[in-house]
């Protein structure tokens, strides 16, 4: 009996000291963006100069914000607002909130670029009549278009952690992956979402510690002194 | 040990006279707090005048409703902005906020119409089972001044009892009966409803009957609410909400947008805008002083917004907005004003009434560095 209860206590033992060892740590992955408020290589200089720009909101959120970050950058890049069927103008930043794929124009041998203002607000999508898997679904509109060389797509996300989540992901899930560039607002990266997505697709992103930052991109992409 | 039926009558006697000596005490603090009237400076030559609620809500009359609208016009005319101030008394640096401009601004073009105790009912009495502090002051260059911590509420002297459920008089929507007392749950308001609903009937008739173009209503939050460091805004306001938080922005202070739910009435934010032509503005910061985690009620906890719960709270990530001191709260909405005003200009000024120009606001950094008692007056001078 005594020997049973030695034996069991040693098997009580060794398995409670098993369960008492630390969980190992996964090392973190390498983070090529980790460093904040960079300038956009020359690459992206030029990108939005001579051609059709349009902007939009899949969440039906800060546009007008991005919109403040456009005027920033230069007040000689008027932004319009534009009806449907009317033509987008080159050297304008067209502004449709609900614009959709096909009303996106080539002008030319130059693809058009469209700005993707990503982050939903539910009091946004209810005053605006709309749901998320609405805006998803042109969202893949875009991402279909992009992937068949009809326009370029810059993802945009300025909202932060706030403007993450369950009616943002999909979204960003959708046309991430087609983009050409990401420019995003670090608070909405709390979990490391687009630093993985740029990995995962080969999309270059773009930190920024805050909105006011990002001014610097558009005038790379303007190419503005 | 049995007692004789003389001595129960005696230990009875003694608790009652006890309880009505306690009763009296604490009746004749409340008493005096509730009586206690928080002086504002005016400065003489530069507020133009001053008016009643009771102008625009007559049956307000004679009531602790009657609250003072302050009126600062410019030399020149030009566009108009109401700043409500005292809407919650539990929420100080709304009170403060507004108190710090009409003892400083100096108005060139354009009407100020400053409100610094809304809701002056709530003033009168603190809210149950919070043993919050009723007054915290402020350290002046030459003094101190003295503020009143009140309650969210109207006092159930003006207004009680409350219903089991509080329908919203213009919209039918069924609200939490505490909020038949909440001002900022009454807009537009009526004038023969109740005590609130006059109240919040005087200020929306003050915005029409001024032709107000912009109205800014100034709240804080507890550090857990998910509406914080933030300007709500009416959907006819958001590309100026936009643009003012973007200059916030590029001071280095961040701001959220929200536009105002179409959905949630008796908001100030929503049926200031539905029901007259202004646009409506709310800013939010983070209060520890209201919130549910906090430990034990302090002035300094008024103050410092310092509190070792919501320290723990902070440090585990659970919260919207670290609380942060009252120099700096105020600080924001002065910012967040500002920020407004300015977005108004870059937007609206090409209009008629053409654009704002105040100045002698305090800086952000300024109010930080020198304190808000530095920018307010000393009642004796």
């Amino acid at each position: 009996m005594k020997k049973l209860f030695l034996l069991m206590f040693t098997l009580i033992l060794t398995f409670g000291l098993v369960g008492c060892k630390p969980e190992e740590e996964d090392p973190e992955e390498e983070d090529p963006n980790v460093e904040l408020d960079l300038d956009l290589s020359s690459d992206f200089l030029d990108l939005c100069t001579d051609r059709k720009v349009y902007l939009t909101t899949l969440g039906q959120s800060d546009i007008d914000t991005v919109i403040n970050i456009i005027e920033a950058a230069s007040e000689a890049i008027p932004v319009n607002e534009i009806n449907s069927g009317s033509e987008a103008v080159v050297d304008a930043v067209s502004r449709k909130n609900d614009l959709v794929a096909s009303e996106v124009a080539k002008d030319g041998d130059k693809l058009p670029v469209v700005l993707l203002v990503t982050g939903s607000s539910g009091k946004g999508l209810g005053a605006a009549g709309t749901n998320w898997e609405a805006e998803k679904a042109r969202g893949e509109a875009f991402a279909l278009a992009a992937d068949s060389n009809q326009m370029i797509l810059i993802v945009l996300h300025v909202g932060g952690e706030a403007r993450r989540g369950t009616t943002t992901d999909p979204i960003l899930d959708a046309v991430c992956p087609s983009a050409r560039l990401m420019l995003v607002v670090e608070g909405g990266n709390f979990d490391k979402y687009f630093t993985n997505s740029t990995n995962e697709y080969n999309v270059p992103l773009h930190l920024y510690s805050r909105q006011a930052k990002m001014v610097s991109a558009f005038k790379t992409l303007f190419n503005i002194e | 040990m049995k007692l004789t039926k003389k001595t129960n009558i005696l230990i009875s006697t003694l608790l009652l006279v006890m309880t009505a000596v306690l009763t009296i005490i604490s009746g004749l603090d409340f008493k005096k707090f509730a009586d206690y009237e928080t002086e504002f400076v005016l400065r003489e030559n530069i507020i133009t005048r001053v008016e009643k609620f009771s102008k625009y809500s007559p049956k307000l009359e004679k009531t602790v409703g009657d609250s003072d609208i302050y009126i600062i016009e410019g030399e020149e005319p030009g566009p108009s902005v109401l700043i409500i101030g005292g809407t919650h008394p539990n929420e100080p640096s709304s009170q403060l906020t507004a108190t710090l401009l009409l003892e400083n601004i100096i108005v060139a073009k354009g009407t100020v119409y400053i409100i610094t105790e809304a809701n002056k009912s709530a003033f009168t009495h603190s809210q149950p089972q919070e043993a919050s502090s009723m007054y915290y002051h402020i350290a002046t260059m030459n003094g101190q001044r003295t503020f009143k911590f009140g309650s969210r509420a109207t006092n159930n002297t003006e207004q009680w009892p409350n219903p089991d459920i509080y329908v919203h008089r213009t919209s039918g929507q069924k609200l939490s009966n505490i909020d038949t007392r909440n001002l900022n749950r009454a807009y537009p308001g009526c004038e023969d409803g109740t005590y609130t609903e006059k109240v919040a009937y005087a200020i929306t008739q003050c915005i029409i009957q001024n032709n107000i173009d912009v109205t800014i209503d100034l709240h804080e939050a507890s550090p857990e609410y998910l509406t914080i460091n933030a300007i709500v805004a009416h959907q006819r306001a958001t590309s100026v909400a936009a643009k003012a938080a973007f200059k916030m922005d590029m001071e280095g202070v961040l701001i959220a947008v929200e536009v105002s739910p179409t959905n949630l009435h008796g908001l100030s934010h929503r049926e200031l805008g539905d029901f007259t032509d202004t646009l409506a503005f709310l800013c939010e910061t983070s209060n520890a002083s209201q919130g549910k985690i906090r430990g034990k009620f302090t002035e300094d906890l008024i103050i410092t917004g310092e509190d070792k719960f919501y320290q723990k709270a902070s440090e585990l990530g659970v919260l919207y907005a670290a609380p942060v001191h009252l120099n700096e709260r105020v600080a924001r909405h002065v910012l967040s004003i500002l920020s407004i005003l300015n977005a108004y200009n870059d937007i609206y000024g090409s209009n008629e009434r053409g654009k704002f120009i105040v100045n002698d606001i305090p800086t952000y950094e300024n109010i930080i560095n020198n304190g808000i008692g530095y920018y307010l007056l000393d009642s004796l001078l």
